[in-house]
């Protein structure tokens, strides 16, 4: 098993975070592009505040110098019904007036105007969840940060500061968080 | 005998008697019809879980208030709609925007309600019960007062390993009774097995079906559960778009699902927004309409006023005693 330690950190000015919560799973090892070890349709909920969440996935015993992973529900799954644990409905990460779960919700206020994103869509032209892909290599302990001030720099440049349902905007903003995540290694 | 044979004996013994207590239920339905859409491996019936479904589906503590069960729109014994009910109400006397639909031959349709906006049988329940004109609670809400009320906390220790309902329990068990409401047993259904005959009035209105109707309302379930326009003008108060609201497609503004045309007799007023109170007015109006068959390739319903009664006989075919008096379907008493 591997450790994963996931936190945030947003040095920028004028931003608050309230509430971050999301989805990564699919967590996949690779080694020189070959799959060495998958754990499919395997996801966690991570809810960040200042502190940091731990969690461990299935590791392989042999070599990987990759890791691939998604942030947010792949779509057949979105489309599979029910599921348990962290998928689980009471989460309050799944709509209820339409199909479809909120891959990520981040709510603060930035430049004192409030901001609250709940991004899903799972269909296309609105499908928004990510694939993140990083170098790493053999290590017990995995350190996921994710910086959010390269989203925040994102954001300053839209007037947007309510998504409730798969648009273009959401897929935008989920990009821009997915290259957020900074991977350091012990 | 040696420890190697105990070790086969005892895996064989583990073996038999895990078969013998795994007892899958199976739908029934006829032979003749497609294989349904719902993945039963998710979701395996058993008569625990339909029996629980059953209970939350008439239970009113899914509603804020406790006033509002799934039956209070969708009884028994008119196919599980709200009869004489245009709009249904929900919490509080409030109306909602949309015709109650009836329910049967759930496992058929993967696109449910009216503008298709839940994907999935399982994920319906949330929509209703979030929904502040009809239950007004969440499903957060809902397992917390099951996991607070002792008779299903009784439940729940019967059911489950660690004893307590998870949204996902709750929603799967609402599933389970809801998958077994099968409507099958129709004259039309006892033709096709030859235990009856048409008469001559709804053989010639089966006829008239076939040419102006069975496109979109195909048998044997009489839906392809697809969404299309219908024609209908869009109520200007209501200001319902259809499918158009779920896909924002333009295409699919004013579609709405095909419903079956089982049951008919049970559950008026017809159309999503219950606007025709009775068939000869739904009749009516696809003559109305030449336009739309025209666009399908189909030929415009000109019909007389003979064509109108056979078409009505023979849509009564359809109509299915058995299912709207099955007293498994009904409200559980003593459970």
């Amino acid at each position: 098993m591997l450790s994963v330690e996931v936190s945030y950190s947003a040095k920028t000015p004028d931003f608050q975070l309230e509430n971050f919560k999301f989805y990564l799973g699919d967590f996949c090892f690779m080694n020189n592009d070959e799959v060495v070890s998958s754990n499919k349709s395997a996801y966690y909920l991570i809810e960040l505040d200042s502190a940091q969440v731990l969690f461990e996935i299935p590791a392989p015993e042999t070599d990987f110098n990759a890791l691939c992973f998604r942030l947010g529900i792949d779509s057949v799954m979105n489309i599979s019904g029910a599921f348990p644990g962290d998928l689980d409905p009471t989460n309050g990460m799944y709509w209820t007036w339409q199909s479809g779960f909120i891959n990520t919700k981040i709510e603060g206020s930035i430049d004192h105007v409030p901001f609250e994103f709940h991004l899903g869509g799972y269909a296309f032209p609105f499908r928004s969840d990510q694939l993140i892909h990083r170098a790493i290599s053999n290590e017990q302990k995995l350190v996921l940060t994710i910086n959010l001030d390269e989203f925040v720099d994102e954001l300053r440049k839209t007037e947007i500061r309510r998504i409730m349902s798969p648009r273009k905007e959401a897929v935008q903003l989920m990009r821009a968080l997915s290259n957020c995540f900074l991977l350091d290694e012990f | 005998m040696n420890s190697k044979h105990l070790i086969i004996v005892s895996i064989t013994l583990v073996l038999l008697l895990s078969w013998k207590s795994y007892n899958p239920l199976h739908l029934n339905y006829p032979s003749d019809w497609p294989a349904p859409q719902y993945d039963f491996q998710n979701n395996p019936l058993d008569s625990a879980k339909i029996a629980l479904g059953r209970i939350l589906f008439y239970e009113p503590l899914l509603s804020r208030d406790s006033t509002i069960s799934c039956a209070s729109c969708h009884l028994s014994y008119t196919a599980f709609t709200h009869v004489d009910h245009a709009l249904s109400h929900g919490i509080n006397d409030r109306i909602g925007r949309r015709n109650s639909p009836a329910l049967f031959n759930l496992a058929w349709q993967n696109k449910m309600m009216w503008d298709g906006r839940m994907n999935h049988l399982d994920m319906q329940a949330l929509a209703p019960i979030s929904d502040s004109m009809e239950m007004d609670f969440s499903i957060q809400g809902v397992v917390n007062r099951l996991n607070s009320t002792k008779r299903y906390q009784e439940l729940a220790n019967k059911m489950y390993p660690d004893s307590v309902f998870t949204g996902e329990r709750v929603l799967k068990a609402l599933s389970q009774f809801e998958l077994t409401l099968i409507s099958q047993n129709s004259k039309y259904d006892k033709v096709q097995n030859g235990e009856l005959d048409f008469t001559d009035q709804e053989k010639q209105g089966l006829k008239l079906f076939e040419k102006h109707c069975a496109a979109c309302h195909t048998p044997p379930l009489f839906s392809t559960y697809g969404f299309e326009k219908n024609g209908l003008e869009q109520d200007p108060l209501l200001k319902d778009e259809g499918r158009f609201e779920v896909s924002g497609l333009p295409e699919d503004l004013m579609k709405f699902k095909i419903p079956s045309l089982r049951n008919l007799s049970y559950s008026r007023p017809y159309m999503h927004d219950g606007r025709f109170n009775r068939l000869i007015e739904v009749i009516q109006h696809y003559e109305a309409v030449p336009e739309l068959f025209i666009e399908k390739g189909m030929t415009p319903l000109m019909i007389n006023e003979h064509d109108r009664t056979d078409l009505i006989a023979f849509l009564l075919t359809l109509n299915d005693r058995q299912f709207v008096f099955n007293q498994d379907f009904a409200y559980p008493k003593d459970e």
